[in-house]
């Protein structure tokens, strides 16, 4: 094979190769719809597609399945109708209805919420994968904290605390670095809490420091909480009568 | 070029030519089994939303009062009413995933996250609080000037029995289908009043409530959960939908051109891949939300596989509003299944649109919305 023969199979090849590679991609583009924007009445370009698949039904059992979910996107979508035909309503007259079904109807949740050493359900957090055997509920740092303590669902040996402060969305899971089984919490002593595994091994931790040990007397340095969150500004409090 | 290079080198081109004509002109390999999935970049035009919205598991410092006077359930709604800013419409698909069924009583409801208290949040308190959640949402958008942005919210339980899935032995409330079908139809009813609500007050242009439910199918059997669907179905209406924003746990996990799923496969109990069709697309007002959580996308070949199953059994293709991803709920957390599922919402949604998209007979144009999972 000489030089030019070579080069001249080479192109073809390469020509080749890129005419089998974009007809295949358009073949398959062609097969793709058109882009939908994402601001399209979501509704409607649902009812759409569900219209088009019922219009090529070829069984009662799709047909009567498409039917009943346009039923219920064709209600939805009525509703609004009819809904944007009336004035909408201000932010203020919102906010005063507000105020007046607070007064009227409203459920206050009222927690019960005693403080100590308290039993729980075991599976109180089974579907985030922790089993429970009992927490402590007290205040530190001027914040409501919880801290449970039991096992991994998945690894009875892997025995853990959670520490959970609502206010600061702070939520963190500490691994028993001995690991030899579910955690209990026995006592507690100003923010350190006395901890027994199944068999009987003590340990400590300590609330400040965030941390286990095994010296009840050691002392540990702190770590700081984060930031509380940002509140959030409620628009309604403009209009709030004092 | 030396001629013994010229050799190689040819046979070499040749072969790249017989790959690329004998190879499968389709989206996905047709191995067996494959390892990977290789999908051509061709659904990347259809632009994703350029924004999520926050679904909240509801724990139960969500549901306390604030020194305001409102419950931080409400400020949860504000925070959903501010992601129009600036303005301008941004619909957004909201779940309110308020727990597990629980019966105290006579009072049936949830446990709530967080609860230690063993007590239910009733289904007249889900009402209370999600008007709290909806009011929010309006004073929130309305703050920003937003009078166009809509708000499609799911009020969501699930299947679990907690010795179901943890003793493989379902015991006390939701272990018959008498209790599954009650609470089912409680369910519709909340929708239908909390509808009536939603136009009492002037707020139907702008929000929609539906049921929701996290169907898992390790957490209970096939026939408890379809008590629980048909308990729905036939207190709906006719118009008044549920979303499956839930798992697939054993579906089939590839996407294979050559050999489909198998509609009647065996998988955790009494569930069939047809089952999970049923409690996701089959019965009249169900419909997907399904949890997209794996990075390696197999959740998403496990719902195109469910749809491809229905198309099999003579239904046409699901259709889904969105995926349900968990990125932020996995932000620091310790869970150690969160480095292999955090997708992020635009990751769900990509793998999503590519497996359904990756048979024409379960392709769907567009997913409009994206939603992703936090705790408060």
């Amino acid at each position: 094979m000489n030089n030019k023969l070579f080069y001249s199979l080479t192109i073809i090849g390469t020509v080749l190769m890129l005419l089998l590679l974009f007809s295949e991609r358009q073949v398959v583009e062609a097969e793709q719809p058109a882009p939908v924007q994402s601001f399209a009445d979501v509704y409607q370009t649902a009812i759409n597609q569900l219209k088009s698949l019922a219009d090529n039904a070829d069984s009662d059992i799709a047909r009567s399945n498409l039917d009943s979910k346009i039923q219920a996107l064709e209600y939805k979508q009525s509703v609004q109708a009819t809904a944007m035909t009336e004035p909408p309503k201000s932010l203020e007259e919102i906010c005063n209805a507000i105020r007046t079904n607070e007064s009227s109807e409203s459920k206050q949740f009222q927690p019960d919420n005693p403080a100590g050493i308290l039993a729980v359900d075991e599976d109180f957090l089974g579907e985030e994968g922790y089993l429970i055997n009992n927490f402590w509920r007290g205040g530190y740092s001027g914040y409501d904290v919880e801290i449970y303590a039991g096992n991994l669902y998945a690894d009875d040996q892997k025995g853990l605390l959670i520490l959970n402060i609502p206010a600061l969305s702070f939520w963190r899971v500490f691994y028993d670095p001995d690991q030899n089984g579910s955690l209990r919490i026995m006592d507690v002593d100003g923010y350190r809490l006395h901890l027994s595994t199944i068999d009987g091994n003590i340990r400590y931790f300590d609330i400040p420091a965030q941390q286990f040990t095994q010296d009840l007397s050691k002392s540990l340095s702190v770590v700081d909480l984060p930031p509380a969150p940002t509140p959030i500004i409620d628009p309604c409090a403009q209009f709030a009568t004092p | 070029m030396k001629k013994h290079f010229r050799v190689p080198i040819s046979l070499f081109i040749l072969l790249n030519m017989l790959g690329a004509l004998f190879s499968h002109p389709t989206l996905v390999s047709s191995e067996a089994e494959p390892p990977n999935h290789v999908y051509l970049p061709i659904i990347s035009k259809n632009t994703a939303p350029s924004y999520y919205s926050t679904t909240w598991y509801v724990t139960i410092g969500m549901l306390q009062t604030t020194s305001t006077g409102k419950r931080n359930i409400y400020y949860k709604g504000v925070e959903a009413g501010n992601l129009t800013a600036p303005s301008g419409r941004q619909d957004q698909l909201v779940i309110l995933h308020f727990g597990r069924p629980r019966q105290v009583g006579t009072q049936i409801g949830t446990r709530v996250y967080w609860d230690t208290s063993g007590d239910v949040t009733s289904i007249n308190d889900i009402i209370i609080y999600t008007k709290d959640f909806i009011n929010g949402y309006m004073v929130g958008s309305l703050a920003k000037n937003d009078n166009e942005s809509k708000l499609e919210l799911g009020i969501g339980t699930s299947n679990l029995n907690w010795d179901y899935w943890a003793e493989g032995d379902c015991s006390g409330y939701f272990c018959t289908t008498e209790d599954a079908y009650q609470h089912g139809k409680a369910w519709a009813q909340m929708v239908g009043t909390l509808n009536d609500w939603v136009k009492a007050q002037g707020y139907a242009s702008r929000v929609n409530v539906a049921g929701a439910s996290d169907i898992e199918l390790t957490w209970n059997s096939a026939r408890i959960t379809h008590a629980w669907v048909d308990g729905f179905d036939d207190y709906d209406q006719g118009k008044y939908i549920f979303y499956n924003f839930g798992a697939c746990e054993g579906c089939d996990i590839y996407i294979n051109l050559n050999i489909p799923p198998n509609p009647d496969k065996d998988m955790v109990a009494d569930w069939t891949h047809l089952k999970v069709h049923y409690s996701a697309w089959g019965a009249a007002p169900a419909w997907p939300i399904p949890e997209i959580y794996l990075n390696n996308g197999w959740n998403a070949n496990q719902w195109a596989n469910i749809s491809k199953v229905g198309v099999m059994r003579g239904y046409k293709p699901m259709y889904f509003f969105s995926p349900l991803s968990q990125y932020q709920a996995c932000l620091g957390s310790s869970d150690p299944t969160c480095p292999a599922t955090d997708n992020t919402s635009l990751e769900a949604w990509t793998q999503l649109l590519n497996a359904l998209n990756a048979r024409p007979e379960t392709a769907q144009n567009y997913i409009p919305y994206m939603t992703d999972i936090d705790w408060p």
